[in-house]
């Protein structure tokens, strides 16, 4: 990921679209990727990546260089796949209440997530918790250290650790056939 | 080194490279004593890391750019009509302001207007007065004044029109 320069930064808070442009390029991928890792769908991982965009344009004027802008995006990217994860469940439980009460839908059916880019890793990406899910995922595919990840996450250093060693005794019981001994 | 204390560094330093030098010195001591903890540690790399480093990287599809494009044209629109509503004089917000709120005057004003238009023609004509006499009356009066017999005779065979006419003849 290359490093955007504070040049760059300067000239799309002003609302230079090339600087934009050149900072859409070098994070897009992350957000699209976190965002996916996070929904398990890649419409919605195309809304949220949308959506970070337009706060970061809006916001931009607002970061002061304390972080990285990296660090930054990914918490903004963060925030925003919850917050959609927790608005969509929330709407989905009320759609699914009515249908089920209209007898449209069996009470059984779940939503299903994008078969084509639902890999082995997302299979289990799903297992965890989303507090989990974002620290397997910024750790171990966004390659984040611990103290970035507490950074993005404005959490203490341990939690994370912890979160992390419970996120993979899971995974473990889940690939061990659903025992939770290590 | 314990096997819970060597677990939980095998779940999160060890394998995420974190470790420090003091503790990586004491698990490899434990990894070698321990094969339960060797084969977890095992397990942990070839399940847990390296399927998750090697995770498929997607690929924004350009539409996604697009529609940001879109969204901050329209964020640069509104923006731009909040400046000019910000930047204009004060005589032409007062106007804008005036527009607007004089609307419901301005009908309140018209519905009277065509209130008081169709009553005035619509109204009972009134009475009009008679104050001028016909020529021949006035020749009358003129010859009565000199000569009273005469006017006896005339009053007596004269038709008299107007309402004042008949009043006083």
């Amino acid at each position: 990921m290359p490093e955007i320069s504070d040049l760059v930064i300067e000239r799309a808070c002003s609302g230079d679209r090339r600087a934009f442009d050149e900072i859409y390029r070098a994070h897009s991928g992350m957000v699209y990727n976190v965002a996916f890792r996070m929904t398990g769908h890649l419409e919605i991982a195309g809304e949220i990546t949308q959506d970070v965009f337009m706060a970061v344009f809006r916001k931009l004027v607002q970061f002061r260089g304390q972080s990285k802008l990296k660090t930054w995006i990914y918490r903004i990217t963060v925030n925003t796949a919850l917050n959609f994860r927790r608005k969509e469940s929330v709407e989905k439980e009320h759609l699914r209440a009515y249908a089920v009460e209209k007898k449209i839908l069996e009470p059984t059916v779940a939503s299903q997530p994008d078969h084509e880019a639902f890999d082995r890793v997302q299979e289990l990406m799903m297992v965890l918790p989303p507090e989990q899910r974002v620290c397997m995922l910024l750790r171990s595919i966004e390659q984040l250290s611990y103290q970035e990840i507490a950074d993005v996450l404005e959490i203490n250093i341990n939690t994370v650790r912890t979160r992390l060693k419970r996120a993979r005794e899971s995974l473990f019981a889940k690939l061990r056939g659903g025992t939770h001994e290590v | 080194m314990k096997c819970d204390q060597a677990r939980e560094l095998i779940l999160t330093d060890a394998i995420d490279v974190e470790i420090s030098t003091e503790d990586k010195r004491e698990l490899l001591t434990h990894l070698v004593a321990c094969e339960s903890c060797r084969l977890l540690m095992d397990r942990a790399e070839a399940d847990l890391v390296r399927p998750f480093e090697q995770a498929v990287r997607l690929v924004p599809p350009p539409e996604i750019w697009q529609n940001i494009e879109s969204g901050l044209d329209r964020a640069a629109l509104q923006a731009d009509s909040r400046a000019s509503d910000a930047g204009m004089g004060i005589f032409v917000r007062l106007r804008k302001l005036i527009q607007q709120a004089a609307r419901p005057f301005a009908l309140t004003i018209a519905v009277i207007l065509l209130a008081v238009f169709f009553s005035f023609f619509h109204r009972e004509p009134t009475v009009r007065t008679v104050t001028r006499l016909s020529p021949a009356a006035s020749a009358l009066m003129l010859i009565c004044e000199r000569d009273s017999a005469f006017e006896e005779a005339l009053v007596k065979n004269i038709q008299f029109d107007t309402p004042i006419e008949k009043l006083f003849f």
